[in-house]
């Protein structure tokens, strides 16, 4: 019997590494190996014909004093800030409204708002460089028809940023709104029926009941939103191409440049692994300040 | 029983990725292998690669090389067919790659030690990638004969330390002035007395400015200024860093000039202040946007293939100079060469294949010039029926800009990136002139410091 009972827990084990074992594999070599591989190069001088010249820290001291690399990461903290703050907002807004919507009219809505999601950044960048255009955009009709100046939204250091970040609160809100109704539609009816009875409000019912119940999404939302803002690169590429004066300028950007224009590689992958490090700083303080719980019934 | 069974088929999916993803690389490393290999995604182009049995298959040296087609596949596909054809031990396998991929892709497969053995390079990168030992000499490939057949200028561009390292393909000039004979008349001006200096530029500019349309479209942002202003610097005879690289030139009257000339513009709102369109795109000449352009020799085939109707409107003159100048650079000329990867195992063989498809018979080079409308680079070829000479607009790039034009500069591209900031410090922050050369200075003098660039100029 107690060799049998091994037997079985030797299999389940067996069992149990094996199934991760595809993935594993797959990880180690897309993600690990490369990884390890990058961390390894921006200690070097390497311009692949040559044998690669270590160089110790020296990639990583002309990363860190380099103005434009810290600007970069300034413009993606900001950037990712408004997005993600804002597509929260309105999400969240919005998620109770389609709550409350008759369920025709609540699916024809949750498709429409999800298409920009499925669009590439690509589209996406080419729809708003048509609403932003100089002088005549569709934005600039508006502002012309109150008879003000046109704007170039592009190209004012000031508007620039503000510009882009509307773009991707426009193609992330569809998404963050689907996974707020899911996470609306999770908590039991009965929660606000006892409040009701016990004379609470919508607002005491929203801070005491909608908001806890709600923080495992909203900490998924927070942290794949900024991970993924910090990361933006098709939009400003293409619509403005980190100008004016650097004010779009994101790291993924900034470090896409360095590939592209250096004869080597230590300074991207150092630039690389710099912004690796922030956005795994900034994931885990996310983490640390929104604890996540098992929600409790 | 059923765990049992359970981890069996665990392991048959694994063994089944294992295998997959091990007979996936062997495909990629195939690359440099010296005999033709039959699992390749590329194209042959070649009649008997497959048909002359296994023994001379074995014997056939194998080049690759990556091209860029402008819709001519047919092109690269025919003659890479005839030059297999008619050289019984080698085997070109022609792989086409979107050019926007090409840089990308290269540095990729260069890493991984897998690149192609004929490349195309343009020829501002050719200094740089000598200098890190890159590129394999052509002297032995191309006769005195056949490299005489250039322009001295273009040979200055592909030579580097006495010798040469690539084989021009194309050459297009950066700049020209672009405008429409309608809208001069229009507005008052003689079609046939195009602005010649930079006063005349503004002048005119303002006469051809009316609510709807601006006077001129020329680079203004972070993003264009950078690479299209180095035509604008050989006009002056300047760079932003000494020819050393060991310190900055910028702050120099010559510089102040210049941005003096986007201030004027950007403050009389006779430019956008936000780019109508990419500096290649002629299309806010061609719809009325703008009554001038600065835009590439490229900008012809663009309008004739988008803006057929206005096409015939459309004259093309050298950038004007600062007070008139003739003779002088207008723009700088880029383009693409064929060169020879430093670590080809088949070198020799590559340089024939360059040397019989750029430098050979005039007549293919002729066909790829009619195909694209691609301006000549060969003298030879240039005497031949080109379609390209029947547009007048065409003959002014190869009489008035290409002699003239200077290779695209080698150096760090950060170095240009701050002369960029300057000119939008000046027209979107409003700073002084002075003060923004002064920063550039700066700035340029700390990149130097920083990349350790002095003296590590590959051309001096």
């Amino acid at each position: 019997m107690f060799a049998i009972k091994n037997r079985k827990k030797f299999w389940d084990g067996m069992t149990g590494l094996l199934m991760i074992a595809p993935m594993t594999l797959l990880l180690s070599v897309f993600a690990i190996t490369p990884l390890v591989s990058a961390i390894k190069v921006s200690f070097e001088n390497w311009s692949f014909y040559q044998p690669p010249e270590f160089v110790g820290f020296h990639n990583y001291y002309l990363v860190l004093t380099d103005n434009r690399f810290f600007k970069s990461i300034v413009v993606g903290i900001k950037y990712a800030i408004t997005v993600v703050t804002c597509g929260f907002v309105v999400a969240f807004f919005f998620s109770h409204v389609l709550k409350h919507l008759s369920t025709r009219i609540s699916s024809f809505v949750k498709t429409s708002i999800y298409i920009p999601t499925i669009i590439s950044g690509i589209i996406v960048s080419m729809i708003f460089m048509f609403i932003f255009q100089y002088p005549a955009g569709l934005l600039n009709t508006v502002v012309k028809s109150f008879g003000s100046s046109p704007i170039p939204w592009l190209a004012n250091p000031q508007y620039a940023l503000t510009s882009i970040s509307i773009s991707g609160i426009w193609m992330g809100f569809g998404f963050t709104s689907l996974l707020m109704l899911a996470g609306l539609n999770d908590i039991p009816k009965s929660y606000y029926e006892a409040a009701s009875l016990d004379g609470a409000g919508f607002l005491k019912q929203m801070w005491h009941i909608t908001i806890p119940s709600m923080r495992n999404t909203f900490v998924f939302i927070v942290i794949t939103g900024f991970s993924g803002a910090l990361q933006v690169f098709d939009l400003p590429f293409l619509m403005t191409q980190g100008g004016p004066l650097d004010r779009t300028l994101t790291p993924i950007l900034f470090i896409y440049q360095h590939f592209k224009n250096d004869v080597t590689l230590g300074y991207t992958l150092a630039a690389s692994v710099v912004v690796f490090i922030v956005l795994g700083t900034i994931s885990a303080a996310i983490f640390k300040v929104i604890k996540s719980e098992k929600f409790v019934d | 029983m059923k765990l049992r069974n359970g981890v069996l088929w665990v392991l048959i999916v694994l063994i089944t990725i294992t295998l997959a993803a091990c007979s996936g690389n062997n495909a990629g490393s195939n690359q440099k292998s010296s005999e033709t290999d039959n699992n390749s995604s590329a194209v042959k182009g070649s009649a008997n690669g497959n048909t002359d049995g296994d023994q001379q298959s074995k014997d056939k040296k194998t080049v690759y090389f990556w091209a860029r087609p402008v819709s001519n596949e047919a092109w690269y596909l025919d003659n890479v067919s005839k030059f297999n054809e008619q050289h019984p031990g080698i085997e070109v396998e022609v792989s086409f790659i979107p050019e926007d991929a090409m840089a990308e892709k290269l540095k990729a497969a260069q890493a991984a030690g897998i690149a192609p053995d004929v490349v195309m390079v343009n020829y501002s990168k050719i200094p740089e990638r000598v200098r890190l030992g890159q590129l394999a000499s052509l002297d032995n490939s191309i006769t005195d004969e056949q490299w005489n057949d250039l322009e001295a200028n273009v040979l200055e561009m592909v030579t580097v330390n006495g010798q040469r390292y690539a084989y021009p393909m194309e050459i297009e000039a950066s700049a020209a002035l672009y405008y429409r004979k309608d809208f001069f008349i229009e507005a008052g001006l003689d079609p046939a007395k195009p602005p010649k200096t930079w006063n005349e530029l503004i002048e005119y500019a303002r006469v051809l400015k009316t609510k709807d349309r601006f006077g001129i479209a020329m680079p203004a942002n972070g993003g264009d200024l950078p690479w299209t202003s180095w035509g604008w610097h050989a006009m002056l005879g300047v760079s932003p860093i000494s020819p050393d690289w060991s310190k900055a030139s910028i702050n120099t009257p010559e510089f102040e000039r210049l941005i003096g000339l986007w201030k004027t513009l950007f403050e009389e709102e006779l430019m956008s202040p936000q780019p109508l369109a990419g500096y290649w795109d002629p299309t806010p000449l061609a719809t009325g946007l703008a009554g001038m352009q600065i835009n590439g020799q490229w900008a012809i085939g663009e309008i004739a293939k988008t803006y057929p109707d206005i096409a015939d409107e459309i004259v093309v003159v050298p950038v004007p100079t600062p007070d008139g100048e003739t003779g002088v650079p207008t723009a700088t000329a880029g383009g693409w060469t064929l060169a020879i990867d430093a670590m080809s195992q088949h070198k020799e063989e590559a340089g024939k294949f360059i040397s019989w498809l750029l430098a050979g018979d005039p007549q293919i080079m002729a066909d790829y010039s009619n195909d694209i409308l691609k301006a000549p680079v060969r003298k030879s070829v240039a005497q031949l029926d080109l379609k390209y000479l029947e547009d007048s607009n065409n003959q002014v790039f190869l009489t008035d800009i290409l002699p003239y034009a200077t290779s695209e500069p080698w150096f760090d591209y950060e170095i240009q990136i701050a002369y960029a900031t300057a000119v939008e410090r000046v027209t979107l922050e409003k700073v002084s002139i002075s003060k923004a050369l002064a920063d550039a200075e700066a700035t340029i003098n700390d990149i130097i410091a920083r990349k350790e660039l002095a003296g590590k100029n590959p051309k001096q």
